[in-house]
């Protein structure tokens, strides 16, 4: 990392990487730039239009008609849904920030015993498919009657191996003389912590955030498993289901895509305004 | 900090982390062993049967061949692909940092979104893959529905989904190659392509290989796209270890036979973490320093 680090920010031209000529390179580029974009403008297209006029070919979205969203916010399910994603999506991205917070600044500053092991164990989550835990978390949740509830959709989500580590690593370069000589004035651990470490650690506490509500907003498997009756059906479920709610039925596509719309938004925004933050905490744990 | 202090402020994530990450792994080597749904009152013990009838059922090596074959024809187009936009998007420019963010947007999207376009893109008679077909003179293709078809379209879709994340850290890796050996090599009097080959390729090989065993592992665990898009069919042709896993454990109640599927599946992972550990701890790093 230490290599990547010093020498970022070098600038090579693409001619002296052996790139190609300049209107082969943006015609490539460019092309691939609408591969990528093409679906969300057909998500947008579609979201804008009468079912009937879908299967036209020249179908028009302008005027748009706003059916489609209107129909999705006054269904009963769909604002179910959308509740439930933000309450299950807020509840874990506070709660998982708040056990890192504690978890990091614990690794990064005491000293005590097995400590080096316990941050294994953390770490070691990461390496841990989550396919392994669906079955016996399903179980475990079944036993105690937890089944369909926000507890079950919230509380395994409430710590992460990754939020820990990155907090952690951020926490470690900050100057140990700061909260020394807080300390010497008397000032107590926790309000240690509060003064000087979270402040100091806001953009980083902000990547582990953004992390966890995007990482939240796109749960589907355990919530597909883990929720049967459609009161407690996330974003996603209801998507899916949106999709194709009984064999053989044809979607409702202007709706689908609406819907769809619906749960990109929230991610899009938040990838708008925190894009550079999110790919440095990508490109910092590929180096880990 | 008190003695004490420290075990409270660890305490409420590794209290998490070890009831919903390492219990289950306990719990599902207890459930492997035992015959289970969820009507008989008590667990019955059968040793290894399940691994047995999980290794013999046809079914199972249908799957597990599936996923195989979606990673293979998955992982090579993403990381080549990754690795050509990489060298021309890695110099820092404003237009460059736009086309990266672009590209890295895929993999911020949830699957289900990406699913429902893509089945809408690859529907036979109205989707757009078949328009442009179309306009080509080309017959249409039954993307999602043909047995022979449908891993290759979902496929498809995974390259389309994370190739971004891949240019990303090929072009972190890319900027910290130093300017002095592409001047080297220009000295001597290498063009563009030989530049490319006994500069760029052999230095960013850790970052392959990192990426590759990342995607490797990806790929195994598959499963939204195959949900949302095919449901495993047609005729099981998309039915991935995962999906097999679910459909096992809990459409089909059989707790035991799919705590052995996802032991078999998180072995075979953590093999693959473990040659990654080992080998790169070792000679994949290309050393310039």
């Amino acid at each position: 990392m230490a290599t990547i680090e010093s020498a970022a920010g070098v600038v090579v031209t693409p001619s002296e990487r052996g790139g190609m000529r300049a209107p082969l390179r943006v015609l490539f580029l460019g092309f691939l730039a609408l591969v990528v974009l093409y679906p969300l403008w057909e998500i947008a297209r579609i979201s804008f239009l009468n079912p009937v006029e879908v299967n036209a070919a020249d179908a028009r979205f302008w005027p748009p008609t706003f059916r489609a969203y209107v129909e999705a916010w006054t269904g009963v399910s769909f604002p179910r849904y959308f509740i439930n994603s933000v309450v299950v999506t807020l509840a874990v991205t506070l709660g998982s920030t708040v056990t890192a917070i504690l978890a990091a600044y614990a690794f990064a500053r005491a000293e005590f015993r097995g400590r080096d092991l316990l941050f294994l164990a953390v770490i070691g989550t990461l390496m841990i498919p989550n396919h392994i835990t669906l079955i016996p978390n399903y179980l475990t949740f079944a036993r105690f009657n937890l089944l369909n509830t926000f507890v079950c959709l919230i509380v395994p989500f409430l710590a992460s191996g990754f939020s820990v580590f990155f907090l952690r690593q951020h926490m470690l370069t900050i100057p140990r003389a700061l909260d020394e000589s807080a300390r010497m004035d008397g000032a107590s651990t926790g309000m240690i912590l509060r003064t000087i470490i979270v402040p100091l650690s806001w953009p980083a506490i902000a990547v582990v955030a953004l992390f966890a509500f995007m990482g939240q907003w796109n749960e589907f498997i355990w919530p597909l498993l883990a929720t049967t009756s459609d009161d407690m059906r996330t974003i996603q479920i209801g998507l899916r289901y949106l999709l194709r709610d009984q064999e053989g039925a044809l979607p409702d596509w202007p709706l689908v895509m609406a819907g769809t719309m619906i749960t990109l938004v929230p991610l899009l925004i938040a990838y708008a305004v925190a894009e550079r933050h999110l790919i440095r905490g990508i490109t910092m744990g590929s180096f880990r | 900090m008190t003695r004490l202090s420290p075990y409270l402020f660890v305490l409420p994530a590794c209290l998490i982390l070890g009831l919903f990450v390492y219990w289950p792994i306990v719990y599902s080597v207890w459930l492997s062993v035992h015959r289970w749904d969820f009507l008989m009152p008590q667990p019955e013990f059968i040793g290894a049967r399940n691994y047995v009838v999980m290794l013999t059922s046809g079914q199972f090596q249908n799957a597990l061949w599936n996923t195989v074959l979606f990673t293979l024809i998955s992982v090579p187009p993403t990381l080549g692909l990754a690795l050509a936009v990489a060298v021309l998007v890695a110099p820092p420019t404003r237009p460059n940092r736009l086309l990266r963010s672009v590209y890295f947007m895929p993999t911020v999207m949830s699957a289900v979104a990406i699913g429902v376009i893509f089945d809408w893109m690859m529907n036979t008679e109205i989707g757009t893959f078949n328009r442009v077909l179309n306009a080509l003179g080309l017959p249409a293709v039954r993307w999602l529905s043909d047995p022979d078809v449908a891993l290759f379209s979902l496929a498809i879709v995974e390259v389309w989904k994370q190739f971004g994340y891949s240019v990303v850290i090929y072009a972190a890796a890319l900027q910290a190659i130093p300017t002095a050996l592409y001047e080297a090599a220009r000295m001597d009097g290498a063009r563009s392509w030989h530049q490319f080959r006994d500069v760029t390729f052999p230095l960013v090989m850790p970052t392959t290989f990192f990426l590759l065993i990342l995607s490797v592992i990806n790929g195994f665990q598959v499963y939204t796209f195959v949900e949302v898009m095919t449901q495993g069919g047609p005729a099981r042709a998309t039915e991935v270890i995962l999906y097999y896993l679910i459909r096992v454990g809990f459409d089909g109640a059989n707790v035991g036979l799919g705590s052995a599927v996802a032991l078999f599946l998180f072995a075979l992972l953590i093999g693959i973490t473990v040659l990654k550990i080992v080998t790169i701890g070792r000679k994949v790093h290309y050393g310039y320093d």
